[in-house]
């Protein structure tokens, strides 16, 4: 009796702390299910959103398709979709790596991209997540990436400080909008923050932009005390640092 | 830059922090850094850094004004698209683990083990110069176009089964041996020809080859 060969969709087998396999979503399950058996010619036009191609295949399924294929030994399908993958995740983060210089920026968007398709060869279930949320996986790849060029780099910094202070006598930047932006300001406190350490940056960014309070009696909402393991006059002293910098650059004339 | 990734137990710490609030929760925050206290650093550097890009202005609007004086040619290349490099990284690695798993596949090499006398002294009892049997040893000369004859003679010499000679010479070519030392760029297996044509390029006199190519 003859048989029609079946292709299943691989499961995942990287689970999270609490033990849990991942899952793909059900949209994803359906989405490879309905291609997987298709030729590579096939895959490669879903994979391109053109005009007539209004509703690609999504990255997950793009992710999944190339771990198969070079699970398998081969290579052909891998290196057809990964550029529409990459380019795909350029786009994206064309406009979304903020706050360093263009030529920086570029470096950090090719460090991300590199990694990226590294991670789809490997062959264990590192990259499992690319495949359950493609996006929030990339945004973390995006995140991780600009820290350490910043932690390697600072002078890439870039802010702007918008206007009079939030009641603690000192400069505000806590209200960052594009549309405020006085480009000389941004200049000085870009320049003051790359002169400042980490400790007094970490602060800075977390209590004035973030809004998280340097110290709190509500137990139920953590504090900068609490999260960076210092005491409330150690953070107030590297605030007030930082901030007599930011001071410092703008009162100095270029 | 390292372009190294982050440990896995880092990045899912990350992917912790990044799926249970978005923006930046300070609860969220501390309840991951309780739950990785060996990340504490790396998760508020991350924490600062998400802040940072979620807050910053979109694009670079302080081109021109930047600290790092950038030339036309710098704009030129921010410009250019980072996908190639990262394309060339990632086929790269796929040569690598093709090579890899064809050097785990490849029949042993017959002579492998013998040292330059005895591969001279092989050469003479089957009529080869030194360069057909260094090509011979290197798979680089296809293997249906040897005479089964000379197969036959070799696998004798070598004292091994004829059927180890054509599966060596079946598996692709290999870097030849001693080239990597020598060579300033990145040595490469050289392609096959086959085997009239590497009689017709050896260092044998007319009548030898002559003799080699009318074997069967």
């Amino acid at each position: 009796m003859a048989s029609a060969t079946v292709e299943s969709v691989v499961p995942l087998t990287r689970r999270t702390r609490s033990g849990e396999r991942l899952r793909r979503p059900a949209r994803i399950e359906q989405e490879i299910a309905s291609v997987i058996t298709r030729p590579v010619s096939y895959l490669r036009a879903r994979a391109l959103a053109t005009p007539e191609n209004k509703d690609p295949l999504s990255s997950e399924c793009l992710v999944y398709l190339i771990r198969q294929d070079l699970r398998r030994g081969s290579r052909r399908l891998a290196e057809d979709l990964t550029p529409i993958l990459l380019h795909r995740c350029e786009a994206s983060l064309r406009g979304s790596i903020r706050g360093f210089s263009p030529t920086t920026a570029r470096e950090v968007r090719e460090d991300v991209l590199g990694k990226l398709a590294l991670s789809l060869l490997d062959q264990g279930d590192e990259a499992d997540f690319l495949e359950v949320r493609f996006g929030l996986a990339l945004k973390r790849l995006r995140i991780d990436t600009c820290r350490r060029y910043r932690r390697h780099d600072q002078r890439h910094i870039q802010l702007e400080d918008t206007g009079p202070s939030d009641g603690d006598e000192l400069p505000a930047i806590d209200r960052l909008r594009p549309d405020r932006a006085r480009q000389e300001d941004r200049l000085l406190i870009r320049q003051a923050l790359a002169s400042l350490a980490a400790p007094e940056r970490d602060v800075l960014v977390l209590h004035r932009l973030a809004g998280i309070p340097l110290r709190t009696q509500a137990k139920a909402r953590p504090d900068l005390v609490g999260l960076l393991g210092c005491s409330e006059r150690t953070l107030r002293n590297r605030l007030r640092r930082a901030e007599l910098r930011l001071q410092a650059f703008r009162e100095t004339p270029e | 830059m390292s372009q190294k990734n982050s440990s896995p137990a880092l990045q899912d710490a990350f992917q912790d922090l990044l799926a249970n609030g978005d923006p930046l929760d300070a609860t969220i925050l501390e309840a991951t850094i309780h739950r990785y206290p060996q990340f504490t650093t790396e998760l508020t550097e991350f924490a600062v850094e998400w802040v940072l890009q979620d807050q910053l202005p979109e694009g670079n609007s302080l081109e021109g004004n930047s600290l790092e004086r950038e030339t036309p040619e710098d704009s030129h290349l921010a410009d250019t698209s980072a996908v190639p490099a990262a394309l060339d990284r990632f086929r790269q690695q796929l040569d690598a683990r093709d090579a890899a798993s064809a050097r785990r596949h490849a029949p042993p090499n017959p002579f492998e083990s013998l040292s330059p006398a005895e591969l001279l002294d092989v050469a003479a009892t089957v009529g080869l110069d030194k360069i057909l049997l260094a090509k011979l040893r290197d798979r680089r000369i296809v293997a249906d176009t040897l005479p089964a004859s000379l197969s036959q003679d070799l696998a004798s010499a070598l004292q091994v089964p004829a059927a180890v000679i054509n599966a060596h010479l079946a598996a692709p070519a290999s870097v030849p041996a001693g080239l990597s030392f020598k060579s300033t760029g990145h040595p490469e297996a050289g392609s096959k020809e086959s085997f009239t044509d590497a009689v017709q390029r050896s260092s044998l006199d007319d009548e030898a080859k002559a003799g080699l190519l009318t074997r069967e």
